[in-house]
């Protein structure tokens, strides 16, 4: 009688032990987040916006101006506004037939009867292991109005060449082909695991109570993918209103480095993230940079959540 | 799929789009075996030249980058961050896991909610807490902000989750293994594919990152091979792009063998990770 006592204390003692132990474990191996986090991603992101409510030129001293760089920004800056638009257009011209195409090959890359699934998944993913310097070069050349393949081709067949450098449409429309390109193959391998996750006999029940090939997509596998394609579409989303480094690079490769900073000639590909920079980086107007900054980050918070609210009713 | 038409159409969808995919390699390896003369001709060469050979010679002893010595500051950035970000991720995705601390869920929370926050909006300041800290010109200062990512934790959190099981650590504990112990016999060596999936991506990431080197990195000695690339034809005589593209294939080189090596853990641990979450 005396033992039962004695060893339910000594295993709440243990206990005990292993809780202390365990919040001290948990501080320790969550640290090193929490503290690069804190000094390269928290700090930055509130000092924006403490720097947003300030005329800055990083040289003199910063003057208090309240909400006029947000007032300026949304009424009297069109070209603020064309930035908006233009992101939007780039991301409107490649992310749904991205999407679209990468959920079909993953589709087919799934099917038991399609031989070389290795080399073709490898090949498709390709474009997203190659530096952007050379993907943008290489784009600069095939899209080059003189020497360029595109245009030869164009040539070769009888229709007029296109000045892709000049012409508003056709610059947006080369710079939404090379992100196309790139980013397919890694939507393609999250949607092919997606689909890999969908139990086996979901489809064998289904086969069995007759469910034909196509009603059993519909069915089964769309709606079982649609947390996969959430998942891709979020990061198509904030990656896509952020979209910096492929406009700029393929411009510098096309007019150099100078003019790349505007977007093209009538600005035609200058997104919200090449504003900010050119803000920033050639303006030296930090407030004003940092009020981008921000309402760019409120424009993606809004995304995110009208993404989740969509596919939520979907699903329903 | 017992029509064989459709078969058929299967296999064309899916070559057009692995042609579509590899092209513009084949075009970069075209161009780096072509002259500069060669690239501006109308029609453009479209097979390979057979100045190789000649374009690498001139990467390789550049006048004006040391290409052999930014490919190995490339190469240490890159080790550095990986290693970090795969023992500091699965670290804290233990910890999340499968330790019950104080403030856990909050915290969790705080990891999903920072990666919402674009990181590159904080460009100012960031390059400004580089300079009070002296490390413009110094490799630290795109190694340091890059040695653990929310995207790295949460992962981990999500595989180790799927992955290990929670007997597997009780029974190891009753064995009175510390909780140090616990991640170095069990944990490690239960999510090997994760550590693939999570290497390659930061690997990759940081061997292509070209933003924050371009803003921190300045002087010839301290370049990433990405930011050489660019450097590579400013003193030939008009720009010879052959030679950015001899560059590009070098520099792509180690991250298609790589990938090439670990393509099957990469897939499985994507496979694990990304989608249970």
């Amino acid at each position: 009688m005396e033992i039962v006592p004695s060893t339910e204390q000594s295993v709440r003692k243990s206990r005990f032990k292993r809780r202390q132990n365990d919040n001290l474990s948990g501080l320790l191996y969550t640290s090193p987040f929490f503290i690069l986090f804190a000094i390269f991603g928290l700090y930055p992101a509130l000092y924006t916006i403490y720097v947003s409510f300030h005329k800055w030129s990083l040289l003199g001293d910063k003057e208090y101006v309240g909400f006029r760089n947000y007032r300026l920004l949304l009424t009297q800056d069109p070209l603020f506004w064309r930035s908006i638009r233009n992101t939007f257009i780039i991301w409107f011209e490649s992310v749904p037939l991205q999407l679209l195409l990468a959920t079909l090959m993953a589709v087919l890359l799934n099917q038991a009867f399609l031989k070389w699934k290795g080399v073709f998944r490898f090949l498709i993913f390709l474009p997203n292991i190659t530096s952007l310097v050379a993907i943008s070069l290489i784009f600069a050349n095939v899209f080059s109005v003189k020497y360029g393949l595109v245009n030869y081709l164009l040539d070769s067949i009888g229709l007029n060449r296109i000045d892709w450098v000049v012409t508003p449409w056709a610059t947006q429309f080369a710079v939404s082909m090379l992100i196309l390109w790139r980013y397919l193959g890694f939507h393609m391998i999250i949607q092919l695991a997606g689909l890999q996750s969908i139990p086996n006999d979901l489809y064998e029940s289904a086969t069995i109570d007759g469910a034909s090939k196509t009603q059993q997509f519909f069915r089964i596998t769309l709606p079982m993918l649609m947390p996969t394609l959430l998942f891709s579409l979020i990061i198509a989303t904030t990656g896509g209103l952020q979209i910096f480094t492929e406009p700029y690079s393929f411009m510098t490769s096309l007019v150099g480095t100078g003019a790349a900073v505007n977007g093209g000639s009538s600005n035609q590909v200058l997104t919200v993230v090449m504003y900010l920079y050119k803000t920033a980086f050639t303006d030296r107007s930090f407030g004003y940079s940092s009020a981008i900054a921000n309402l760019l980050f409120l424009l993606i918070m809004l995304f995110s959540l009208f993404n989740t609210f969509v596919v939520r009713k979907l699903r329903d | 799929m017992k029509n064989p038409f459709l078969r058929w159409v299967a296999y064309l969808l899916v070559t057009i789009c692995a042609a579509f995919s590899l092209f513009p390699f084949y075009w970069m390896s075209v161009i780096a075996t072509r002259s500069a003369a060669e690239i501006s001709a109308v029609p453009p060469a479209i097979f390979y030249g057979n100045k190789l050979v000649e374009n690498m010679h001139k990467v390789i002893f550049n006048d004006n980058i040391n290409f052999l010595l930014t490919l190995g500051n490339s190469f240490l950035i890159s080790t550095v961050i990986t290693a970090s970000m795969l023992l500091f991720s699965s670290l804290a995705g233990f910890a999340f896991a499968r330790l019950r601390f104080r403030g856990s869920r909050i915290m969790l929370f705080f990891v999903l909610g920072s990666m919402m926050i674009p990181l590159q909006l904080g460009l100012i300041p960031q390059y400004m807490i580089i300079s009070k800290l002296n490390w413009l010109n110094d490799l630290k200062a795109v190694i340091v902000p890059g040695m653990v990512s929310a995207f790295g934790v949460f992962f981990m959190r999500q595989y180790i989750d799927a992955a290990v099981p929670n007997e597997m650590l009780e029974a190891g504990k009753i064995d009175g293994c510390s909780n140090a112990k616990l991640y170095y016999r069990l944990v490690v060596p239960t999510i090997a594919p994760a550590f693939a999936t999570l290497g390659i991506l930061t690997f990759m990431n940081s061997w292509n990152d070209f933003l924050w080197p371009s803003i921190v990195l300045k002087s010839n000695e301290m370049l990433t091979v990405q930011l050489a690339l660019v450097r590579l034809d400013v003193n030939t005589y008009y720009a010879d792009k052959s030679l950015i593209m001899a560059g590009s294939v070098l520099a792509t080189l180690p991250l298609f063998l790589i990938f090439l090596f670990f393509n099957r853990q990469f897939i499985a641990g994507v496979t694990e990770g990304a989608v249970k979450g």
